[in-house]
């Protein structure tokens, strides 16, 4: 684990946890669970959350979410902001995860298709091309679209 | 001309039909993404040559990582030397290029099949094959698999299969990218080669079937669909199948006619001095209406004889009689192998299991059930799943055991343990719905609603206290819906009987065994006696009369079997059991794992170390449900007599 290479959050260097400078001689010692960009000195907790909420089932069952990030995206148009029967265009696939991204792409979704949507709720059901495809807010929300001038 | 041929393409395209066309054999036909879970194979005449054709699962990627391509790859590199017949909706050529470009790149021979063309043909679409075949370097041939038409083509396309010529740098995508990238390349691909090849129009008016599906997927219009599903589910299965159909076939053919006869064929065989006693049978012939009104429609009564009986007074049997005897009670005895287990079997659950898989066959086959998974995708959240997994639950209600195997099609391994834990625990299966059904008969509805809210709480509360438990995400809801269609019958019914089939080859040796079991424990006195232990759980707990321990330990076995002692003790010929006891020993008896093959199966599955974890806690916790709700009627009553 000594070479675990880290990524300061604020300016983005990558470091060594070695480096990581208050590591030696501080009281909190083992117990310290932050590490310090050499660059910056920026403070920020070694493991995410998520991985922090790991642990025996009891654990898990009383362990409270990570909190939603306080700016989900940026402003632009997802088909969250779609009206029912609008179409637009689709400009990118956001979120994290290139495995949704890819599942979506398999359906014939990627930046450059049309995409209508059909129904909101209780779940999104969009059409793309020929393909008909259910769709959780979630998911829905990660679909970044222009609007289409008519539509508006 | 290869001697091996693999049919692969998007899923809900006619692979299955089409393999059915060429090789004259059936498979499950569906309209649920991804049913076809096992892989079938048949010999076919190719163009006048002996063929293996093997039918895979449907799948929309076979990038290395995507993990619903992982048996079609499985299948391409066991057959290195097959010819792939890539089978695509000419209605959806923009999916099926993804694919094809995919193929392409594996360089094996192939020929590209555009099935549906009269559907495209009824869009105002059109396909230039000649230009498409030019492009691919591939043979491509059209066909309507649902009329047989283009099968012959097909057939003689296969010899001419050959390696598509369209591979370069800008198909394929800079290797090392991901998987998203590549197919966003393949994509762009396709875009140029279907501006070339393809044209379609959207409707200009909606088909009635367009609007039934829309109105499926509706919030307030789809829940009322739903409730109407549900209804006629209830009355078909519930009333028709487990009233109607059980009493024809229980009281009219095996106790009127069947069990007199072998009682007296087993006593002509094995002779020792007793009598039978006589009881009149009554059949009641009627059409349900709703669950209190009936339509009758004629009844009829017979004396006859029934496996109860008595020895002759002051008669000595001796050793080879002791042995006639044993014999005699181990096929029309009351827990006989022929009087028990083939009339439980054929006449209480082969109707009812029957009329469920018809009526989930025709739902399936319309199309609706991924329509319900978007209903039901909420709430299905809660506990850590999405709506995917509202097929196996509904299938659960024909048969948990294969509604487990079915679990495969969800996909991250939390929400198949969570799927298969709340199957296991909640959901009925239908042979014990009908027992139950006739148990809840002997109450009033209020219990009957009461029984069903606490199953759909403790599905709820477990389920969502699994999922906090259990490592791991749910996967995202992404599915595909196909459009709404009108059943066809004959699928239909092929894939009732298919269902059919493997239930039966499933579950008969096990009530035979059960039952066998059943016999030499009650009579080597170990029935006696285990159950005596646990009465203490049943009698101090539970608060049922002790004769009822007996009808848990069977539970163990199959929870149904339990249920049917249990619906004897509250409305046989002497009932033992309150109302108040009814209800209890209903709660717990549902709460039991469904049969040792659904633990068998869990264990091929899931592991045995989850299948015993399951058991561990399923039993107790049916047992902790049970009692709870007994103390908590005594004290109601107590409540509402002082007032």
């Amino acid at each position: 684990m000594a070479d675990q290479v880290l990524t300061c959050p604020l300016c983005g260097f990558e470091f060594e946890r070695a480096d990581s400078l208050c590591h030696h001689g501080c009281p909190l010692g083992a117990l310290c669970n932050l590490a310090r960009c050499p660059a910056c000195d920026y403070e920020f907790p070694e493991k995410l959350p998520a991985a922090a909420a790991a642990g025996p089932w009891w654990r898990r069952l009383f362990a409270r979410k990570a909190p939603e990030p306080l700016c989900p995206a940026d402003a632009a148009f997802t088909v969250l902001d779609l009206h029912g029967g609008e179409t637009a265009e689709v400009l990118g696939l956001g979120g994290d995860s290139p495995a949704r991204r890819n599942s979506l792409a398999v359906f014939g979704l990627v930046p450059g298709c049309e995409i209508s949507v059909l129904q909101r709720y209780p779940s999104y059901v969009v059409r793309v091309g020929e393909t008909v495809l259910a769709l959780e807010e979630d998911v829905a929300r990660d679909i970044v679209v222009r609007r289409e001038s008519a539509a508006l | 001309m290869p001697d091996t041929v693999l049919l692969i393409g998007n899923p809900n395209v006619g692979k299955s039909l089409l393999f059915k066309n060429l090789t004259h054999r059936y498979v499950n036909v569906s309209n649920f993404p991804g049913t076809t879970v096992e892989i079938t194979r048949a010999r076919a005449t190719l163009a006048g040559r002996p063929a293996e054709v093997i039918d895979s699962p449907g799948v929309n990627d076979l990038s290395p990582r995507s993990d619903d391509a992982r048996v079609t790859r499985q299948l391409l590199d066991s057959h290195p030397n097959a010819a792939v017949v890539q089978v695509a909706d000419a209605k959806n050529l923009r999916r099926a290029l993804l694919l094809t470009l995919q193929l392409a790149e594996l360089g094996r021979p192939m020929i590209l099949v555009l099935n549906m063309l009269d559907e495209l043909a009824a869009r105002g679409g059109r396909i230039d094959t000649d230009r498409l075949s030019e492009i691919l370097g591939v043979p491509v041939v059209g066909t309507i698999a649902a009329r047989n038409q283009g099968t012959e083509a097909l057939a003689e396309a296969v010899a001419d299969a050959r390696p598509s010529c369209l591979v370069t740098e800008e198909t394929v995508g800079k290797p090392g990218t991901d998987a998203y990238e590549r197919n966003r390349a393949r994509l762009a691909r396709v875009h140029a080669i279907l501006a070339e090849t393809y044209s379609i129009a959207q409707p200009d008016r909606a088909s009635l079937g367009v609007r039934l599906g829309f109105w499926a997927m509706h919030p307030v219009k789809g829940l009322a669909v739903l409730l109407g599903v549900l209804a006629f589910v209830f009355w078909f299965v519930g009333l028709f199948g487990a009233g109607t159909l059980v009493g024809l076939l229980e009281n009219g053919l095996f106790h009127q006619r069947l069990t007199p006869l072998t009682i007296r064929a087993a006593d002509a065989l094995l002779p020792f001095p007793h009598t039978h006693r006589q009881e009149g049978i009554t059949l009641k012939l009627s059409l349900p209406v709703t669950p209190v009104h009936n339509l009758s429609l004629g009844t009829s009564v017979r004396t006859v004889i029934t496996p109860v009986y008595t020895l002759a007074p002051g008669a000595h049997l001796g050793a080879w009689g002791a042995i006639l005897r044993f014999l005699h009670d181990f096929l029309v005895g009351e827990y006989g192998l022929i009087t028990m287990a083939l009339s439980y079997a054929l006449a209480i659950v082969l109707p009812i299991v029957t009329t469920f898989f018809l009526v989930f066959s025709l739902l399936e086959d319309s199309g609706y059930l991924p329509r319900m998974s978007i209903l039901v995708n909420r709430v299905f959240r809660l506990m850590g799943l999405n709506g995917k997994a509202v097929l196996p639950m509904i299938l659960g209600l024909g048969c948990d055991t294969m509604a487990t195997m079915t679990t495969r099609i969800l996909e991250t391994r939390k929400e198949r343990v969570v799927t298969t834990m709340l199957l296991a625990l909640a959901v009925p299966c239908s042979a014990q719905l009908g027992v139950l059904l006739a148990m809840m008969a002997s109450l009033s509805p209020l219990a009957g609603l009461a029984w069903a809210a606490m199953m759909v709480g403790i599905t709820l509360l477990v389920g969502w206290l699994t999922a906090r438990s259990f490592p791991g995400e749910a996967g995202d809801f992404i599915l595909e819906i196909p459009p709404m269609r009108r059943p066809q019958l004959a699928n239909v019914w092929r894939k009732t009987i298919g269902r059919l089939n493997w239930y039966l080859r499933e579950v008969i040796p096990l009530f035979a065994i059960g039952t066998a079991a059943l016999f030499l424990l009650d009579r080597l006195r170990i029935l006696g006696a285990v159950a005596r232990l646990g009465e203490p759980l049943v009698t101090g707990w539970l608060g049922l009369p002790k004769e009822t321990s007996s009808a848990f330990l069977i539970g163990f076995l199959r929870r149904d079997f339990g249920a049917v002692y249990l619906l004897d003790a509250a409305t046989g010929a002497h009932p033992l059991l309150s109302p108040h006891q009814i209800f209890v020993a209903m709660i717990t008896i549902t709460l039991f794992m469904p049969c040792v093959a659904n633990f068998l199966m869990i264990g091929k599955e899931h592991g045995f170390k989850v299948a015993w974890g399951m058991a561990g806690f399923i039993f107790p916790f049916a047992f902790f449900i049970g009692g709870v709700v007994h103390h908590l009627g005594v004290w109601v009553d107590l409540w509402l007599t002082r007032f």
